[in-house]
């Protein structure tokens, strides 16, 4: 046998109200849509095919449960790890940017603050720093504090420490009532003089509204640095709560992601999820993050 | 009515729920209830096998009315398809003086290291990842000018290299999706995070130190730098390019009528989530696309951010994408389960049927073929997924081996079939060099592999961009650089000839004093086309070949003639043909 005749529609499925013209070779079925004959193989298989008899059986591939390198215990420890020096700011990469950028001349890259294209394949500064990319600084202290940069670059300081960038990040406070602002970060940041989170590339996608009256601060999104692997998800922060909420999530060595989830409110411990693992209970106090990260903010 | 059996070729269904396969490849845009698992299903009349009285066991393939080829030119086609350059005298004679020596020539072909070479160069027709340009540049890396190309292939390469593993270690295809692996050269691994060793070179089994799941060529940097994404595009491009590479189905392809669709496009994103229409390819295309935010950068054109991936980010999905990572309607947890379902999928072992038979036969399949895909696939299923036992069983196919459609066949056949197949650039490549010795490169980029400096498009290749189908047929710019590099080989196997005579593999015992006349010219003569054509030389060609010697060996002298002559038998449809 190699083929058979099937009947298929092949239009008129878009509005009932519409007239339908069949296409050359098709024909106006009574139920109002185009058919045309096709040849129809058989291709068998489990599982995909139209048929119960199988084919061949398909390889089983599912994948098994994975057994979480961390229990409880062992996720609160990296945890303290991940966070021994809080999180990263965009401060943290726009100072050394403006102190490489300090040791340009007027040639190279010719420029205070920006790299403007000109030196996409690099230059070599009098003082032994190295320019090379695009990159843009902003800054407006006008009512507040508006800073960020963006851009794609590789620079060297005078001493051969390498700082590039792919991505942006800034923040905004605004002098109002109450006090605060917004800021954000995303991309990834080597700079080599930092042993923190930048000295192995960090890579950055989040942003959040802090309040400096009430010293509050919400994150959302992710950070890698150092082989750790860590999101918030509307996790409101505050001095005063000794937990936290929203959700935090930790990647297990293993793959899988650990979840702690807050609730809506301050809670001080959290339910812990992981797949294919039953739930538990993590304490875990976040609130240790929110002066390091507002006073950076605010000091800037 | 009995269900018909069929995969269809964009969404996987329970068996008995769908009763019409397949038109859904060719028109799955029209009905938004015909289009994935989730959505719902139109029972549509169609005669199945119970109603006309057939068959519910595996299709028979009827023989086809094709000739097949002379042993001598099947092995020549099986030595370019296998190895990618000519089979020796001594093997055309084997198979010429007894037919049964074809068997064991073609294990010696699946064992050869050049096996490898060539399923790069096969695959790389149809996965396009061997483009010139990527969102990051060699300078990029302070490499050198000689250096761009190098980095360009070596990229676009990882993926195929991978499958090139597999293939030749003849290891279950889903290892193509499944690996904890990569197959890296020296150039990568001294750009990207792999712990490829210190000091040594060329490809190999490798490791990224970036914490990636396993996934094989899913996983690998090349695959992804090919197939980029953008802040709004959120990897549904990737999801793309991988229903088409591994599941042989292309959402691009399907008719959408944006002019039925009943939704304000002016919000795509809200579109995307509620329009049927959208829904179509959206509803399993997203959880796809959810898969691989652990390579959604958020700077193009970063190395920092392109060559490295970012676990941190794969848990931005449901944020960013709003949904979840899934495999047509069956939650996964991301990649690290992405792999294995892929593999699961039945489309996965029939795409790679399609794939190899596509790449073998030179010619895009058709309903025509299914019967045959069909009775490859199982047999492929039957022998564990191994990927050399599909080699033998396509290889084995009247419809590989075919030399001509018999005579008063209906005219499709002869519109279907590739009965003259073309040599590929790489194929023409690498038969020079292996034939004549010529290198054709300059500035350090291989002539016939790319279109920056080269001549890759011209010469009927793919550039896996612009051109994603190999040219089948002759036209004026592939006689343009086929000639040029006939004349090039020519010369360079003259000159190779003239310092080894005894050792040259094309022209074997050289000798310029010869003279037409001589038995031993009309020998080298005919040994010279043996080789180049698998066949032996016509008396009116070797006469107006010789005549050819003549004329110029009065004008040049000797060595001049036989590059004439040589040249003439490398611009002959019988050599760049096979």
């Amino acid at each position: 046998m190699r083929a058979l005749l099937g009947v298929v529609v092949i239009s008129g499925c878009a509005q009932p109200a519409v007239k339908v013209v069949c296409p050359a070779g098709a024909t106006l079925g009574e139920d109002g849509r185009c058919y045309v004959e096709v040849a129809v193989e058989d291709t068998g298989g489990e599982g995909g095919g139209l048929t119960e008899e199988p084919g061949p059986p398909l390889p089983d591939l599912a994948a098994d449960d994975i057994t979480p390198a961390y229990d409880s215990a062992g996720l609160v420890a990296a945890l303290d790890d991940a966070l021994q020096h809080g999180l990263p700011t965009p401060a943290d990469m726009i100072e050394p940017y403006l102190a490489i950028m300090a040791e340009g001349d007027p040639y190279c890259p010719g420029q205070p603050n920006d790299l403007d294209g000109r030196w996409l394949l690099g230059c070599l500064a009098l003082s032994g720093a190295y320019y090379s990319g695009i990159a843009f600084w902003e800054q407006d202290l006008r009512a507040g504090h508006n800073e960020g940069l963006s851009g794609d670059f590789r620079l060297k300081d005078s001493e051969g420490y390498t700082l590039e960038v792919g991505g942006a990040a800034g923040w905004s406070i605004s002098d109002g009532v109450p006090r605060g602002g917004g800021v954000f970060a995303h991309g990834s940041v080597l700079w080599e003089r930092d042993s923190r989170w930048m000295g192995e590339v960090l890579s950055w996608s989040w942003d959040g509204e802090f309040n400096l009256d009430e010293r509050s601060i919400v994150l959302r999104g992710s950070f890698g640095f150092r082989s750790h692997y860590i999101s918030f998800e509307n996790a409101l922060l505050t001095p005063t709560c000794r937990g936290g909420s929203g959700v935090l999530r930790l990647r297990d060595p293993n793959g899988p992601w650990h979840e702690l989830d807050y609730g809506g409110a301050c809670a001080p411990c959290a339910v812990h999820r992981f797949p294919g693992q039953p739930d538990d209970e993590v304490c875990y106090d976040l609130s240790p993050l929110v002066e390091p990260l507002l006073t950076r903010l605010e000091g800037e | 009515m009995s269900p018909l059996r069929r995969t269809s070729p964009v969404c996987s269904v329970p068996p008995g729920l769908l009763r019409l396969p397949l038109w859904i490849g060719v028109l799955g845009a029209c009905d938004p209830g015909v289009q994935t698992r989730e959505g719902k299903l139109v029972e549509v009349p169609v005669e199945s096998p119970a109603d006309s009285g057939g068959e519910t066991t595996p299709p028979e393939v009827e023989a086809p009315p094709l000739q097949p080829l002379d042993a001598p030119r099947l092995l020549r086609r099986i030595s370019l398809d296998l190895r990618g350059s000519l089979p020796t005298a001594a093997e055309l004679d084997a198979v010429a003086a007894d037919p049964a020596a074809l068997d064991p020539l073609i294990e010696t072909y699946l064992a050869d290291p050049a096996l490898r070479e060539r399923m790069v160069d096969l695959l790389a027709e149809q996965w396009w990842t061997r483009v010139d340009e990527f969102d990051v540049r060699y300078e990029d890396y302070d490499l050198r000018a000689t250096e761009e190309f190098p980095f360009e292939r070596s990229v676009g390469e990882e993926p195929l290299r991978l499958a090139a593993h597999v293939i030749a270690e003849d290891l279950p295809w889903s290892e193509v999706v499944t690996a904890d692996y990569t197959v890296a050269n020296e150039v990568l691994g001294a750009l990207w995070p792999l712990d490829y060793p210190a000091g040594e070179t060329g490809w190999k089994v490798t490791r990224y130190t970036d914490d990636r799941p396993p996934a094989g060529a899913l996983a690998t940097n090349g695959l992804w730098w090919r197939y980029t994404t953008t802040p709004s595009n959120m990897n549904r491009g990737r999801a793309s390019a991988l229903s088409r590479i591994f599941l042989c189905v292309d959402y691009i392809a399907r008719p959408i009528n944006f002019s039925a669709a009943s939704t304000d496009l002016a919000d795509p994103e809200e579109a995307i989530r509620t329009d049927p229409y959208c829904l179509n390819c959206h509803s399993s295309l997203d959880p796809i696309a959810a898969s691989f935010f652990g390579f959604w950068w958020r700077s193009l054109y970063s190395r920092i951010e392109e060559d490295r991936y970012h676990p941190e980010r794969e848990v931005l999905a449901e944020e960013t994408l709003g949904l979840s990572p899934a495999w047509f309607g069956e939650p996964i947890s991301g990649l690290a389960e992405l792999g294995p379902a892929v593999a699961s999928d039945p489309r996965f072992t029939s795409c790679a049927v399609e794939t190899l038979s596509r790449g073998l036969l030179r010619r895009p399949m058709t309903p025509e073929d299914q019967a045959q895909l069909e009775a490859l696939r199982r047999s492929f299923l039957e022998g564990g997924s191994r990927p050399k036992a599909l080699l033998r069983a396509i290889l084995a196919t009247p419809h590989y081996r075919a030399a001509a459609v018999d005579a008063g066949a209906d005219a499709a056949w002869e519109a279907r079939e590739t009965t003259a197949r073309l040599l590929s650039p790489e194929q023409l490549e690498r038969s020079l060099a292996e034939a004549t010795g010529l290198d054709w490169t300059s500035e350090g980029f291989a002539q016939l592999r790319n279109d920056e400096v080269g001549y890759r498009i011209l010469a009927g290749g793919v550039n896996g961009i612009s051109v994603v189908e190999p040219q089948l047929r002759p036209n004026l710019t592939s006689a343009l650089v086929t000639r040029r590099a006939a004349e090039g080989a020519a010369e360079a196997a003259v000159q190779a000839a003239v310092a080894d005579p005894a050792g040259n593999r094309l022209l074997p015992g050289f000798d310029p004093a010869l003279l037409p006349g001589d038995p031993n010219f009309d020998l080298l003569l005919q040994g010279l086309a043996w080789r180049l054509h698998a066949a032996p030389l016509a008396d009116a060609d070797a006469a107006a070949l010789t005549a050819l010697w003549t004329t110029v060996a009065a004008a040049d002298g000797p060595e001049a003639a036989w590059a004439s002559l040589t040249s003439a038998l490398l611009q002959d449809p019988l050599f760049l043909t096979y």
